[in-house]
């Protein structure tokens, strides 16, 4: 991965996680961070802290990041694969619910 | 065939249970004998509702009950005259009806001519009139004719009436009211005025009309009546002209229509009958609003309908676009709950957790019935600040006196034990929260709703040890009575601000008014689902307590009317929230009046209100800028005209319900959801119009549609606000 592409996220105990950057927006925090115009320290070195944040949590989160990633790019991809099937599957849910 | 009944007197009686009672608010059942002939049945004339007569040969449906009751008065005085007129009556509106059965169910007005014809196969056709009538009456087991039953398409009936388009020919004199035939059939005994209830019942979106349409049924009945028995008596004359007499003597009376004809209490005020028109014509911002509404309709070309055609031009929907699926990932804050949730035994010590999160846990747990004792346990150790449980069904006695009886309350400031029921008797409470004087003495707030075993003196041993409550939640503790809320007032006069005593039906509302003006601060009030609140409880609760009222809760009190919106909207003018649900009796101007009054509301919840589109539309108008919560549940006439005005109005909207609004189109949805932009939350249960049009081509990202297709009910209901007082600070 190009280094303009990544983030690091350091936690409590000084471990520094470098993830995608794309993954990381996935928090609106470090979104707003990353990219507002405010002038953040970590704008220019892609670097965030959390103080408060032990190294398993942070761990588990970057985790859930990427998954939440997938889980977005899996449903659109559902989605484009199975537009045709999806008005006959709504039909079916509004005729039910028509019960 | 019917039994002929003595007329009497302008009593009120019941007819007698044989004879079948047309369900059409016909004012009275005339027993018909079995002789077709125009036996002056001394007894009481049936009268029919013209649909009715036009549609069935039934016996002329009795008299309204409903109208007897509330009509004793007047009708005495036109007795001598429609007991006349009734005795004449007899087949004749069985007469009556075999025309009308011919005649389409559209055509309302029960004519000359259907009556003319009615008239002529008299003998012959009784028997088959009687038939038919006996299977025209859907309600009650009223035997019309012969004992046969008589099915009533009430609807139609209501219909005809409500628009006022029965040409009544009767002769009866009336106080314009159709009183008349009530007097006289009042006289009867038929219980036909039960079915009318029960018809009028049917009709709850209807219940302004439904006297009316009372009236005019039993006017249309009577005017039949009369009118066969005319016939009856002189043959000579020609039907038709009879007819036309009837109905030259009687047109005028169908002029006017009253409102309403409910009669309200003997201490209330004499029911005032306000003309719908009234509101409008005040100054005020309710009647620009009016106006405004109008014009739009007026701009339109003429061959639009003044309501349907102006949204639909606007609103374009987007192309259909996939990246709305783009954000569907729950957080993880969901992910951790729900397996927090699905193995809460293995939880061991919920220490650093902060409130939301318990809250949002124990939530979690009562919805899927996996709350138990040893997360209660968690909960209520080592001081906790709040605990909010919205389910205590699962807890029994002696697991809620273990936890209680050890906890550290010195901090406690929310307590929510909804549904407790089966575990908070007075003897466990004494047991418990109650053990130590002033142990609860941080308590703000407290909710044992659905405390169905708590007495009056339990609650007072509660409120001695939580002397400093705000906000006190006493929904369905049915043992609860005025004397428990006069001893919460006399404590907690000088502090309360929110009290819910919903579904109490121990409380009789007048009886608790000296308590509720000592209470001091009193911002919440809610009282839904009471019978005994009434428009001169309104009244004179809002007269002291208005200027500092925030909520009203006021839903399921059917008994009240426009006056005590009317009342609210002078005397609360710093309102935020209403609930008006289920309060069926209200009209348009109940809108003009908080309009007009009341410049802050936030919250408006209405369900089953006959509101009209150009009232709602028009209330938006003018005061719609504040609203946050509106719900328009089952306010069947909603339509463009709201469409529009929400559209350009309620900028602040967040919450949004309408459901069962059948005549909302899908332009008129998407306009409002692309211009509300703070929606977050939008209701369409029953909204089966809506189609794919609107749910994919509107561009509001941040809306949540719930309930046209399958929707998860649990996750949507709302959860009130976690704060523990919802106006003001603690």
């Amino acid at each position: 991965m190009k280094k303009e592409d990544t983030v690091k996220l350091i936690s409590a105990e000084g471990f520094e996680f470098v993830i995608d950057k794309n993954a990381a927006m996935v928090s609106q925090t470090i979104r707003n961070m990353l990219t507002s115009p405010g002038g953040f320290a970590e704008t220019e070195h892609r670097e965030v802290t959390f103080p408060e944040i032990s190294t398993t949590i942070l761990e588990k989160i970057c985790q859930y990041f990427y998954w939440s990633l997938q889980y977005a790019r899996l449903l659109e991809a559902r989605v484009v694969n199975l537009h045709e099937d999806q008005s006959v599957v709504r039909s079916h849910y509004q005729s039910i619910s028509h019960i | 065939m019917r039994v002929l009944r003595s007329t009497k007197p302008a009593s009120l009686t019941q007819p007698p249970s044989n004879l079948i009672e047309p369900s059409t608010p016909a004012k009275e059942v005339e027993p018909n004998t079995n002789n077709n002939t125009n036996n002056p049945s001394s007894s009481h004339s049936l009268r029919r509702s013209a649909r009715l007569s036009s549609h069935n040969n039934a016996v002329p449906p009795t008299c309204t009950q409903r109208k007897r009751k509330s009509l004793d008065i007047p009708l005495q005085l036109d007795t001598p005259l429609t007991k006349q007129t009734v005795r004449k009556v007899k087949q004749p509106p069985k007469g009556l009806s075999l025309d009308a059965v011919k005649e389409p169910v559209q055509d309302r007005c029960l004519s000359l001519r259907s009556g003319k014809n009615l008239l002529k196969p008299e003998v012959n056709s009784l028997d088959s009139m009687n038939g038919k009538e006996a299977q025209g009456f859907d309600q009650g087991g009223v035997v019309v004719e012969d004992g046969e039953r008589m099915d009533v398409d009430l609807g139609n009936v209501v219909d005809v009436d409500a628009k006022g388009d029965l040409s009544c020919r009767f002769s009866m004199e009336e106080k314009g009211k159709g009183k008349v035939v009530v007097e006289d059939s009042s006289s009867s005994d038929f219980s036909v005025t039960d079915y009318l209830m029960d018809a009028g019942d049917l009709f709850g979106g209807l219940e302004e009309e439904g006297g009316l349409m009372d009236n005019l049924i039993a006017e249309t009945v009577s005017l039949a009546e009369v009118t066969i028995g005319r016939a009856g008596t002189s043959d000579k004359m020609d039907p038709k002209e009879r007819f036309k007499n009837v109905a030259k003597e009687n047109a005028s009376r169908f002029a006017h229509f009253s409102v309403r004809e409910e009669e309200e209490d003997k201490d209330e005020l004499e029911p005032q009958v306000e003309e719908n028109g009234d509101v409008e014509d005040w100054p005020g911002p309710f009647s620009t609003a009016m106006k405004i509404i109008k014009g739009r309709g007026s701009n339109m070309s003429t061959e639009q309908k003044k309501k349907s055609e102006s949204v639909p031009v606007i609103w374009v929907p987007k192309e259909i676009k996939n990246d709305r699926f783009r954000k569907v990932a729950p957080s993880l804050e969901e992910l951790c709950l729900e397996i927090m949730a699905e193995h809460v035994d293995a939880i061991t010590s919920l220490e650093s957790v902060p409130d939301v999160l318990r809250h949002k846990l124990t939530q979690a747990l009562c919805d899927s019935r996996k709350m138990n004792h040893h997360f209660l346990d968690l909960l209520a150790s080592r001081s906790p600040s709040e605990i909010r449980i919205k389910d205590c069904s699962w807890l029994d006695e002696n697991q809620f006196t273990k936890t209680f009886e050890a906890i550290d309350a010195s901090n406690l400031t929310v307590l929510q034990l909804d549904q407790c029921g089966r575990c908070l008797p007075d003897y466990v409470l004494y047991a418990t929260l109650t053990h130590l004087s002033n142990k609860l003495s941080a308590l703000t707030n407290i909710s044992v709703k659905g405390a169905c075993r708590l007495s009056d003196a339990g609650l007072n041993a509660l409120i001695t040890s939580a002397s400093s409550l705000r906000s006190i939640n006493l929904g369905c503790c049915s043992l609860l009575t005025s004397d428990a809320i006069s001893n919460l007032a006399d404590k907690l006069g000088p502090v309360l601000k929110e009290l819910y005593i919903d579904e109490c039906f121990g409380i009789d509302a007048k009886r608790i008014l000296p308590a509720l003006f000592k209470l001091q601060h009193l911002e919440v009030l809610s009282i839904s689902r009471s019978e005994t609140v009434t428009d001169s409880f309104i009244t004179q609760f809002v007269a002291v307590q208005g200027h500092k009222m925030k909520e009203l809760v006021l839903a399921d009190c059917t008994k009240l009317t426009d006056r005590a919106l009317k009342a609210i909207a002078t005397s609360c003018p710093g309102l935020c929230g209403i609930d008006l649900t289920n309060v069926c009796k209200l009209t348009d101007a109940s809108l003009g009046h908080l309009a007009n009054g009341c410049q802050t509301i936030q919250t408006m919840k209405f369900r089953r209100n006959a509101f009209s589109d150009e009232a709602v539309a028009a209330y938006f108008e003018a005061r719609g800028g504040p609203l946050t919560e509106l719900s328009l549940n089952h306010v069947d006439k909603v339509a463009n005209h709201t469409a529009l005005s929400l559209a350009k109005h309620a900028k602040k909207l967040q919450s949004l319900d309408m459901s069962w609004c059948r005549e909302m189109t899908n332009e008129g949805l998407g306009l409002i959801v692309d211009s509300c932009l703070s929606l977050k939350m939008l209701k369409l249960f029953g909204c089966t119009q809506i189609t794919n049009v609107f749910t994919h081509g509107h561009s509001n990202e941040n809306v949540k549609i719930v309930g046209l297709e399958e929707s998860q009910i649990l996750k949507n209901i709302v959860v009130p606000d976690l704060l523990p007082l919802r106006y003001s600070s603690v």
